[in-house]
């Protein structure tokens, strides 16, 4: 079955059952399979991983930070070596990997659920569980001005480098934040008046409610799946308060 | 004739405004007309048009002394979403009245909310398709059109609700001939057949005048004249006749050479063309009209030559230096760029804190930087707006401004990349006009236009493109011989009624 | 309804989907400069993250606060913009929460309004993303409190003096 066809609402389970158990694993070989589930599910439902090599570089340069941050402040454990006033800990890997663990399963969860569906499918996500049009619909507009208010960005840099405006080294990029960010604000700002008078004018908001070309409906598998993850979310809860071990 | 509406607004105040930006306006629109709206830079009539949809007193805050009637009701009274049962409204810039992510979903938008059962709403984008022309468009993500196709699909929407009055602004201002020409014979189609009444605020004289019977002009806030649309076109030639005997054609002093452009190819990210094998020189004094249609390459080339791009092959030379990295900031010194939005660039609180910025990026002293603020602003006409927030100007106004943020350099060669686009007749000339004086006093001009009676008017060499390919370079002078070339990939000379074909004073519809 | 709170015109909820992209470019933007001028302490991404989250509130009010959080989380997640958006939606939220309840309680036009009113929400802020950093990453307390106090800090200083600039500035221009 192609993650196309579930239901989002049987995504926003999946991805709620992997956020907790992320954060309720405690050991580095849990959090890896963890890990270990969620990549070949995703690898199984839609055959590729290509769409997450932006977040690879993320999590690398992330993963370097936690270790480096672990390595020179962690107090936990026996020294096990010393530099000076650099004391390295031997729980100091430890903690860094299961930290990079916890970050990667959230952070894969987070982008799989979030491109897992059209923006219409969110919308209508949100409104079944009872968010009223005006707002759900939203996320459609997002999804919509982001890559032209992207190029606008690039055209407004463009236009004041023309002018004489350095952009060149991180210290001309920071002087460059106002003349370029305040036009796009105000761009934005107009941008933002015309959109939402253009909405009105066509009926935006006149009723509580409007007619979509698409419906959602939960199919016999969304149903068993989703009440699949909440028992195992719930025993595991329970296991928690109580421990059957 | 039905009366449709009535409009008496004694007075329209913006909050924090002296002055009243609408005064004294008491006319009726009958249905079936088509009322053309035109007048100056900042007039109010845009504002005349929020007032017709509602948008003023509902969205835009304003004190509205008066009163305005659609089908007998006081819009005061309705509510703004409940306006497309009687105004279709489309403004400028068709982005950002899109909303849906495909054609489909953007047109169906409105009957949505309307509540429109799914089977009619399939019948009615369907048929507001065809009728723009965009059937088969339905699943293209509207990211993807072109001006022109994003600006049919905005009027698509529109018309799908099917409301009695359609008001739109400049609607094609951002469109290249071909657009513009069909545009407008798609609104006479409608306002003949389906006596849908229409009224536009004015973009081009040329091809909506064939379709109007009523002409607004509009001064300072007031409706100070009505004519016949022939009337006007008389009116509006004679006024260009005068203009264009001061316009005596500058030409280029062929020895120096400002800008070379040697066998340069641009490929974008996507390996997608910008511009392919382009050979171009530009000397000393030229104004150099470059005409394509929407997509042709000519702000690609632009954009080369201001070293906002690096050709992926060949070489550009500008002031006799090759344009590399290490000689851009030399060579930006020189050279000045006018972007077609002025809002790319206006980040200062005041009018006069915008034109010194180059000022104080060159380091000058504030005494000069001063000077020569005043001298710009006065040249463009807004020294009296010094102080205002420059978001408080028109928007032809704010093209001036970039013009002036721009002159206040004395850049030796300017850019100007659609100057024009986005203004109506009246503000664009005016843009023209400053750009042929500045040409007249020694700067060089590369003008990228798809707006070929400027082109015309006001080039002494036109370099035409098509398919990214520099596909003519001549004298503007000896045009008339390349007329069918120039038809032959999109550029119907022909078509814009020139001021020669209405000398004797008819309109030809 | 509480007008110094709440606005659910349509002007504000699109204003918020649209500045809250605005926001997730301009982080975008200043996460690049942190990355070379200071990759461990990122004060100017914190400042801008703060500046957002009060600009947005004086000039749409709430739900436009929230949604322009979520969306700055969640498009930047869904895009591979920032995939550690995650992180920042709860600080997004509550942030956007208390700068609103602080701000409606006073005019908003003296420097001391606007500093008060970011303390609020860069300490709730700083606070998620204190929590996060020794939940998630196992980071040491004290170090995670000093990050975020120096973060904090910053961001309450830098961008409310940004805030009354900007706002007033938007106000001069007409355009909210």
């Amino acid at each position: 079955m192609g993650l196309s066809k579930l239901d989002p609402r049987t995504k926003l389970a999946w991805y709620v059952l992997m956020i907790y158990f992320s954060l309720i694993s405690g050991s580095a070989l849990q959090l890896s399979m963890v890990l270990l589930v969620e990549v070949v599910t995703s690898l199984i439902l839609t055959g590729s991983l290509k769409r997450y090599k932006a977040m690879l570089v993320v999590l690398f340069l992330l993963g370097l930070q936690i270790l480096t941050v672990q390595l020179v402040f962690c107090r936990e454990g026996v020294l096990i070596y010393q530099w000076g006033i650099l004391k390295i800990y031997s729980e100091a890997i430890p903690l860094a990997i299961t930290g990079i663990l916890k970050a990667s399963i959230i952070v894969f969860a987070s982008m799989r659920f979030f491109t897992s569906s059209s923006a219409q499918e969110f919308t209508l996500m949100l409104m079944k569980f009872k968010i009223p049009y005006r707002f759900a619909m939203l996320v459609g507009l997002s999804v919509r001005f982001l890559p032209i208010m992207k190029a606008e960005y690039i055209s407004i840099v463009d236009s004041q480098r023309t002018r004489g405006l350095k952009m060149e080294s991180a210290m001309d990029n920071l002087k460059g934040i106002f003349p370029t960010f305040l036009p796009f604000l105000y761009r934005s700002v107009r941008r933002a008046a015309e959109t939402a008078l253009a909405m009105e004018l066509r009926g935006y908001g006149r009723t509580k409610t409007r007619t979509f070309t698409s419906n959602l409906a939960l199919k016999p598998y969304d149903i068993a799946l989703i009440s699949g993850m909440l028992m195992v979310i719930s025993i595991s809860l329970v296991n928690k308060v109580l421990p059957l071990l | 004739m039905e009366t449709i509406a009535k409009v008496n607004i004694e007075k329209l105040v913006f909050p924090d405004e002296d002055k009243p930006a609408l005064k004294n306006i008491d006319f009726e629109i009958n249905r079936g007309d088509f009322i053309v709206i035109t007048g100056g830079v900042a007039s109010g009539k845009s504002v005349l048009l929020h007032s017709i949809t509602g948008a003023i007193p509902h969205y835009h805050k304003a004190e509205l002394t008066g009163k305005v009637t659609i089908m007998g009701q006081d819009i005061k009274d309705m509510h703004l979403n409940r306006m497309s049962d009687y105004v279709g409204y489309m403004m400028q810039e068709p982005q950002n009245q899109i909303i849906g992510l495909d054609v489909y979903e953007d047109v169906a938008f409105g009957l949505g909310n309307l509540e429109i059962p799914i089977k009619q709403i399939d019948q009615r984008v369907k048929n507001t398709l065809e009728f723009v022309g965009l059937s088969g468009y339905e699943n293209r993500e509207t990211t993807s059109l072109s001006g022109g196709q994003a600006q049919r699909v905005v009027l698509a929407g529109v018309l799908a609700l099917n409301a009695p009055i359609l008001v739109l602004d400049q609607p094609t201002a951002e469109l290249d001939p071909l657009g513009r020409d069909e545009l407008y014979k798609r609104l006479g189609q409608l306002n003949k057949t389906q006596n849908l009444t229409i009224i536009l605020v004015m973009d081009r004289i040329e091809e909506v005048l064939n379709y109007a019977n009523r002409v607004f002009y509009i001064q300072g806030g007031e409706i100070v004249k009505q004519y016949s649309p022939e009337a006007y076109y008389k009116e509006q030639i004679e006024s260009r006749k005068e203009r264009l005997k001061s316009l005596h054609t500058v030409q280029g002093k062929f020895n120096e050479l400002i800008a070379k452009v040697t066998d340069v190819t641009y490929t974008y990210k996507d390996h997608l063309s910008g511009c392919e094998d382009i050979n171009l020189e530009i000397v000393k004094g030229d104004f150099l009209a470059i005409i394509g249609l929407n997509g042709s390459g000519k702000s690609t080339l632009a954009k080369l030559l201001i070293g906002l791009l690096k050709p992926s092959k060949g070489e550009i030379r500008v002031f006799d230096q090759t344009l590399n990295k290490e000689k851009l900031a030399e060579i930006r010194f020189r050279a000045g760029f006018l972007f077609q939005n002025p809002d790319y660039q206006i980040f200062a609180s005041t009018v006069e804190e915008e034109v010194g910025f180059s000022l104080k990026l060159r380091g000058e002293q504030n005494e000069v930087i001063e000077q020569k603020i005043d001298e710009c602003l006065k040249f463009v006409g807004l020294l009296d707006y010094k102080k205002l927030h420059p978001h408080r100007l028109s928007r032809g106004q704010r093209q001036l401004l970039a013009l002036a943020s721009i002159l206040v350099s004395d850049p030796e060669f300017i850019i100007a990349d659609e100057p024009t686009s986005g203004l109506d007749e009246t503000q664009g000339y005016m843009i023209m006009d400053k750009l042929f004086h500045l040409s007249k006093s020694g700067k060089t001009i590369l003008l990228i236009t798809h707006d070929l009676t400027m082109a015309k008017e006001y080039s002494n060499r036109i370099v035409a493109m098509h398919n990214h390919r520099l596909q003519l370079d001549i004298l503007t002078r000896d045009l008339e011989e390349y007329l069918k070339t120039l038809k032959a990939i999109g550029l119907n000379f022909h078509n814009i009624i020139s001021f020669r074909e209405v000398q004797n004073g008819t309109v030809e519809a | 309804m509480n007008e110094k709170l709440f606005r659910t015109d349509t002007k504000a909820l699109v204003g918020s989907v649209i500045i809250g992209i605005v926001m997730l470019i301009m982080m975008q933007v200043t996460g690049r400069i942190d990355a070379i001028l200071d990759p461990t302490l990122l004060l100017l991404n914190g400042t801008c993250w703060a500046f957002f989250t009060g600009l947005i509130v004086l000039m749409y009010r709430q739900p436009a606060g929230i949604i322009a959080g979520v969306v700055e989380a969640v498009v930047a997640m869904a895009t591979g913009y920032s995939p550690l958006g995650f992180f920042f939606l709860f600080a997004n939220v509550l942030g956007s929460i208390v700068y609103s309840l602080i701000s409606s309680k006073f005019s908003m036009e003296k420097l001391s309004h606007h500093i008060l009113s970011m303390l609020g929400a860069a300490v709730t802020g700083n606070l998620c993303v204190m929590a996060g950093l020794i939940y998630v990453f196992h980071l040491d307390w004290k170090i995670a409190l000093l990050s975020s106090s120096l973060t904090a800090t910053v961001g309450t200083i830098v961008a409310g003096i940004l805030t009354k600039s900007v706002y007033g500035s938007l106000k001069k221009s007409a355009l909210i």
